[in-house]
């Protein structure tokens, strides 16, 4: 045997001694410390490969994963680095209940065996896509930010929108009913901004505010049927503090409007808006005969500049309210409260109805209504079947949770937080069971386990959807790049005269 | 207000330059013989007379053209879209700025500085820098280790970034350190003024605060330093605030206690002579050259540099 051939037996030995189960061992009772933190959870089984990396030191690390469907999953390297290939992940989870991992650790030429941990494969998936933001956090400078849109299943990403220069912000995107068919964004930018509004593959661009509005239209709901999207028009201001809170936003007037895509027509009513009230976050009922909102009464002085206005934006809480909606006369109903800040002492912010319409997932927060800034927002549940209001055990953490959303089923959440360093905000699902309760969350998974050790991005805004329609990426930017845009016309409790649909030069 | 008032950009680089690798004998005595410093100059041959403790006698020995904003650079907080006068976010003197926010202790500043300016260019190594330290300062090690992981990429950086982080206790600044109500101002006189009002002594702030007024020319700013000087141990009024102080006395013709302070008497000489001359001038032109015989004190910054 020469020297060529001899090296490459003793590689070939030393790779089918790596794919070896470890036979002589000693068992540990520690538990592994892996990141991130894929133990123990319930997962779906559409969901992309969950690779991660175990944190305790060692010269060789053993995997080995066993599927409840008989399939084994075995790798060994030094890097204490499982990879799955995704193909091999999809073997593993098809037709399986739960998933088991082994893990070995040789140290000073022994094997130690880590208790097990299990993954329990739901039987219900999740919707297949995720649209979300992300961006380097800043307070004044607006670069690179972005819309894209993941896969689930795997790890591809497309991009459906990106500003190519400085002080370009698209954000606020939202669908109907989970459906990327329907879908809306913000356009943010002095010349050429406005709402960019895509239907079934053919894009509006209008300007995202009429009539009487103060403001321009700013976080947004589709209606169920994709007839109609409810906006809240609100004028924010950030505040800088010198403590280690940072910052803070919160508006200075807020009011809903109504936008009627097919006809073009923007309309409110008194009782949504107005100045004795904040109103804001709209989110639909499932069947869209219900608005429902957010409202604080407007009590504190604008701008909040001293020690004594902080005291008051302190007390500000906002309420969950809803009104009927009757669409066709662009009417609106009485509005009733659904949840009184005074009865959890919190601010309830961001509401999302479930779509069999029982719960009502939202942030609670000791005062304001800008959730990822309030390092003590979580995550609450209303149960409308019942009226009991309760805070999720499992999906909070001691840093904010924000921005959320449901999976068509209702079986899955999405949501926005700090979890993972107290600073960058990153996204996290969990199940939700039929008790109304979650089981404990992981972070949205990456090819490359150590992905979050070093991105400084914060993801923001989660929206899954079911599909991925087709972005036409030349005619998108074309109408993002359009100084032009369709003014709505002014309708009941808008109008003024002269507003006529007409498309003028954006002025946003 | 233009950036750079001197277009000798060779100055600033060499200052910046010293700036970043603490050389504070070099950086002064290079800028103290430059006639004219740009804004970015001023700032961080401010922060040198800080470090060397002169800041209090000798922040007149070159041209404090910009005034309080060649200490402390104002720019507008939370307003999108602001290019502020030294295009602070669209190159290297934001990170200074932080810098000097950092070793003062008010690290929102100095994150809000460094991250905005990290968002305008990406992996920027002072950033980075500057934000492992702060976040390691706020006890958020997870953070930090990102910003380390990003700076370590850097050949340069590798080391720094690996010795800070294991280096890192898990102390944080204490959580008591700035009330959770006290805003940031976009004026850096006030958010002095609040470091001051804090319970635990800031020395490098009560300097700033002191040549921050006297740049200003505030007369109200008195009484508060002076009590704050008394608290923190000094027995005598610092060189410049002196002449302040009689420049005060003169023009509102209201007496000022200075408590315990004392004075020096070399000091009321030289300022009693020099009032003396101005009197006896006849015309503006006069007055000026009769000041120009005191350039390089305070006197001479408060009746020229407008």
């Amino acid at each position: 045997m020469n020297k060529h051939t001899f090296k490459i037996f003793i590689v070939c030995l030393l790779c089918l001694s790596c794919k070896k189960r470890p036979d002589v061992f000693v068992q540990v009772n520690a538990e592994i410390n892996i990141y991130p933190d894929y133990k123990d959870i319930t997962i779906p089984s559409n969901i992309a490969a969950l690779n991660f990396s175990v944190s305790d030191p060692a010269d060789y690390y053993y995997f080995s994963v066993s599927s409840s469907n008989g399939l084994v999953y075995n790798q060994g390297n030094g890097a204490g680095i499982l990879k799955i290939k995704n193909k091999e992940w999809k073997k593993l989870v098809a037709d399986s209940e739960k998933l088991i991992y082994d893990i070995y650790l040789k140290r000073n030429g022994k094997w130690l065996k880590y208790p097990p941990f299990e993954n329990i494969i739901a039987t219900e998936p999740i919707d297949s896509y995720i649209t979300y933001r992300y961006f380097r956090p800043s307070s004044q400078v607006i670069k690179d930010v972005g819309i894209y849109r993941r896969n689930i299943s795997n790890f591809d990403e497309q991009t459906i929108i990106k500003a190519n220069c400085e002080n370009l912000c698209f954000n606020c995107h939202v669908h109907a009913a989970n459906d990327s068919r329907y879908s809306m964004f913000h356009e943010r930018e002095q010349e050429m901004g406005g709402t960019i509004i895509s239907m079934n593959g053919k894009y509006r661009k209008i300007v995202p505010r009429t009539g009487e509005m103060k403001n321009f239209a700013t976080y947004a709901a589709w209606h169920p049927s994709g007839e109609y999207i409810a906006y809240s028009a609100n004028k924010v201001k950030q505040l800088m503090y010198a403590s280690p809170q940072l910052r803070d936003a919160y508006d200075t007037s807020s009011d809903l409007v109504i936008y009627n895509i097919e006809n073009n027509i923007m309309f409110s009513d008194s009782l949504i808006s107005g100045t004795k009230y904040l109103e804001t976050y709209p989110c639909w009922g499932p069947k869209g005969e219900y608005l429902y909102f957010c409202r604080a009464e407007n009590s504190f002085a604008d701008p909040v500049q001293t020690i004594t206005d902080i005291a008051m934006y302190k007390k500000l809480k906002y309420d969950l309210m809803r009104i009927r909606f009757h669409g066709k006369e662009h009417k609106f109903g009485l509005p009733e409260y659904v949840l009184k800040a005074d009865s959890i002492n919190k601010s309830i912010v961001l509401p999302r109805l479930s779509p069999d319409g029982r719960y009502i997932l939202f942030c609670a927060l000791d005062y304001g209504n800008f959730p990822i800034f309030h390092k003590e927002s979580d995550l609450w549940v209303l149960d409308l079947k019942n009226n009991k209001c309760y805070k999720l055990k499992e999906v909070n953490s001691d840093v904010a949770e924000g921005y959320h959303c449901w999976s068509k089923n209702g079986r899955w959440i999405v949501y926005s937080s700090k979890a993972i360093d107290g600073v960058h905000t990153t996204l996290w699902i969990a199940n939700f069971n039929m008790q109304g309760n979650t089981g404990k969350p992981f972070i949205l998974p990456q090819k490359d386990p150590l992905f979050y050790k070093s991105f400084i991005k914060s993801f923001t805004a989660p929206e899954l959807t079911f599909n991925n329609s087709f972005v036409d990426q030349k005619k998108l930017y074309e109408v993002c790049n359009d100084t032009n845009a369709i003014t709505p016309i002014a309708g009941n409790a808008l109008k003024t005269d002269g507003t006529t649909g007409a498309t003028v030069k954006s002025k946003y | 207000m233009y950036i750079n008032k001197n277009q000798d950009k060779n100055t600033e680089a060499v200052i910046k330059y010293r700036f970043s690798n603490g050389e504070w004998d070099k950086l002064l005595d290079y800028a103290i013989n430059k006639h004219e410093l740009s804004q970015t100059s001023a700032m961080c041959a401010n922060y040198a007379l800080y470090k060397k403790g002169h800041l209090l006698y000798r922040a007149f020995s070159f041209d404090q053209y910009f005034s309080a904003n060649g200490l402390l650079p104002e720019f507008k907080l939370g307003e999108k879209r602001e290019r502020s006068p030294l295009n602070f976010f669209y190159n290297r003197n934001a990170v200074l700025l932080a810098a000097i926010y950092y070793d003062m202790g008010l690290y929102s500043m100095s994150g809000k500085i460094a991250t905005d300016f990290l968002a305008h260019i990406e992996n920027q190594p002072q950033s980075l820098l500057l934000l492992t330290k702060l976040h390691l300062a706020r006890g958020e090690k997870e953070a930090a280790s990102k910003y380390a992981a990003i700076l370590g990429q850097n050949p340069i950086y590798k080391r720094k970034a690996e010795k800070l982080i294991a280096g890192a206790g898990e102390e944080g600044i204490p959580k008591n350190a700035i009330p959770d109500d006290m805003l940031l101002s976009p004026t850096p006189g006030k958010n002095l003024y609040l470091l001051l009002t804090l319970p635990w002594k800031n020395p490098m702030a009560l300097e700033y605060y002191i040549t921050y007024s006297l740049l200003q020319r505030d007369f109200n700013a008195i009484p508060f330093i002076i009590e704050k000087l008394t608290e923190y141990g000094y027995t005598k009024l610092p060189y410049d605030f002196e002449h302040f102080i009689d420049i005060a006395h003169t023009l509102t013709e209201k007496e000022i206690p200075t408590g315990a302070l004392k004075k020096d008497p070399k000091r009321q000489m030289q300022f009693s002579s020099f009032f003396q001359t101005m009197k006896g001038t006849r015309s503006k032109k006069e007055a000026e050259k009769t000041l120009g015989q005191y350039y390089g004190s305070y006197m001479y910054y408060f009746f020229i540099n407008k």
